[in-house]
């Protein structure tokens, strides 16, 4: 069944039912088996435990390289790729979060009353897939308040972030992960997804929040040009963030504001999370490793027929493996669905 | 056996049918309810009966049967009170057992409905706590099950 994200609290309620408020997320494939470990408690407090460390990780991944062949590793993600996945679920912070609150306190929000100029945040390719603007809390469309008033977007990243590659002969995969890898067929891989996440954060910024979009070429150069020109055409301020110390430089060669995000460079033993950022955590998690297995159920990022609007609204698959949990998914979600369709009538 | 199950109107849906939700979950599966409405409620209670039935069926139940009434003035406690015994009535005496849900709607229609369910000792009388404003507005299975505790009076009082 397809699950949009916001209603994976269905899954995490019936395993809560089933007696797993403690269960462990896994990657289908024994070289590396577990990846880590929810503790369900209260709606703002639970636990997340990380088993597994990067370096460990790693070691799985470069197991994989040698038994099945440099390609197939690839689909699965870099320990470094993992850990923005958490940060990206929210539940990590990122590495240098003091820094950049103070940079946005004393940038950000701007007194437009005042006649302070508006200030609107850009960034670097290499941060949109990890859904930044929601992780520093940057700007929120609902309430419409947080540090910026708007966002610029130049179109060299979201031509940087076109790297739809798909998998047309599933063999290898299966043969290396075992059989849910079927479901990969003409499907993206690997880095590929990340890049479809990068995409997706993209648009939502551009149709949602309304972004500015300013032509540019690919390359830093270019972006960096693009925001410029902007910048001096317009009566703003921009604050550029990237994951890349160049890229910042660069920027405030520009005359720009330019603040790097960095990202943590490791696990920590534990953390709490609300259910919410685990639901979150679980999709990225599905969309990033491709598949992931909780108990009675197994979760797919990508599958066989995943389609363009699959990936807007944010759906996975999830195969129960007992019948009995199946019923009682379709159930719930038969509920959440028709309340939502009656809610907006 | 059959079951009845007596509830109100409210502004929005949710609160309408989470306890009705939760009581599914519990295996308290309706056959029988009653709505109390008024004209400007009209448009959620008739979404929220709808969800009734999806509610039941989608517990295995057979379609419950839904008895809407209205009525004209919302203080018209007599009325109100009419209509909670006399639900209650109907289920006794069809030998079912019987659930009122005190969670929706007004709270006087809530003290009127709770005071009938206690003086004809009804067997469940079912309120749904939701810990937190985050998930007001969220239906039941949407909701953390540790943030959302179906209480039965019954047991507590």
């Amino acid at each position: 069944m397809r699950v949009r994200s916001d209603h994976l609290t269905v899954l995490l309620n019936r395993l809560a039912d089933r007696g797993d408020e403690q269960f462990v997320i896994e990657h289908p494939s024994l070289d590396v088996g577990e990846l880590l470990r929810i503790e369900l408690d209260r709606y703002d407090s639970s636990t997340v435990r990380f088993v597994t460390k990067g370096d460990e990780y790693e070691s799985s991944r470069q197991a994989v390289a040698r038994a099945h062949g440099e390609a197939v590793s690839k689909e699965l993600p870099s320990a470094s790729d993992f850990l923005k996945t958490v940060v990206a679920s929210g539940i990590l912070d990122v590495a240098n979060q003091d820094e950049i609150k103070t940079f946005l306190d004393r940038y950000g929000d701007p007194d437009l009353m005042a006649g302070h100029s508006p200030v609107f945040a850009g960034f670097d390719t290499n941060l949109m897939s990890w859904q930044i603007d929601r992780v520093l809390g940057l700007h929120d469309p609902d309430s419409g308040v947080g540090y910026v008033n708007g966002f610029v977007l130049a179109t060299g990243v979201r031509d940087e972030l076109d790297w739809d590659y798909k998998c047309h002969n599933t063999d290898p995969y299966v043969d290396a992960f075992g059989e849910s890898y079927e479901e990969f067929w003409n499907q993206t891989l690997g880095s590929a997804r990340l890049g479809r996440l990068g995409l997706l954060t993209y648009r939502r910024i551009r149709d949602i929040e309304q972004a500015v979009e300013v032509q540019s070429d690919r390359g830093d150069a270019a972006i960096i040009d693009a925001y410029d020109e902007y910048d001096r055409e317009n009566r703003s301020d921009i604050v550029l963030f990237s994951n890349d110390r160049n890229f910042v430089e660069d920027a405030r060669a520009h005359r720009m504001l330019g603040q790097r995000v960095d990202f943590p460079g490791e696990f920590p033993r534990k953390t709490t999370a609300s259910w919410r950022e685990i639901e979150r955590l679980l999709y990225l998690l599905a969309i990033v490793f491709g598949v992931i297995e909780v108990p009675g159920a197994t979760v797919y990022g990508v599958w066989r027929g995943k389609d363009e609007l699959d990936w807007q609204h944010e759906r996975v698959k999830v195969d129960a493996r007992s019948p009995k949990l199946e019923a009682k998914l379709q159930s719930d979600l038969s509920i959440v669905e028709s309340y939502e369709e009656l809610s907006v009538r | 056996m059959e079951r009845v199950w007596i509830t109100n109107g409210s502004t929005s849906i949710a609160p309408v049918v989470n306890s009705l939700a939760a009581a599914c979950d519990g295996e308290y599966v309706p056959t029988d309810i009653y709505v109390l409405s008024n004209p400007v409620i009209e448009d959620v209670t008739e979404a929220a009966t709808s969800l009734m039935k999806t509610i039941v069926t989608a517990h295995g139940g057979e379609e419950p049967s839904i008895s809407v009434e209205s009525i004209d003035d919302e203080t018209d406690f007599e009325a109100i009170f009419e209509y909670v015994q006399s639900a209650i009535e109907a289920g006794d005496a069809a030998g079912s057992a019987v659930a009122v849900d005190i969670t929706p709607g007004r709270r006087f229609w809530s003290i009127i409905s709770f005071q009938a369910g206690i003086k004809n000792g009804v067997d469940h009388l079912f309120y749904s706590h939701v810990q937190t404003e985050a998930y007001f507005g969220e239906c039941y299975p949407a909701i953390p099950r540790t943030a959302i505790n179906l209480i039965d009076f019954t047991e507590v009082v």
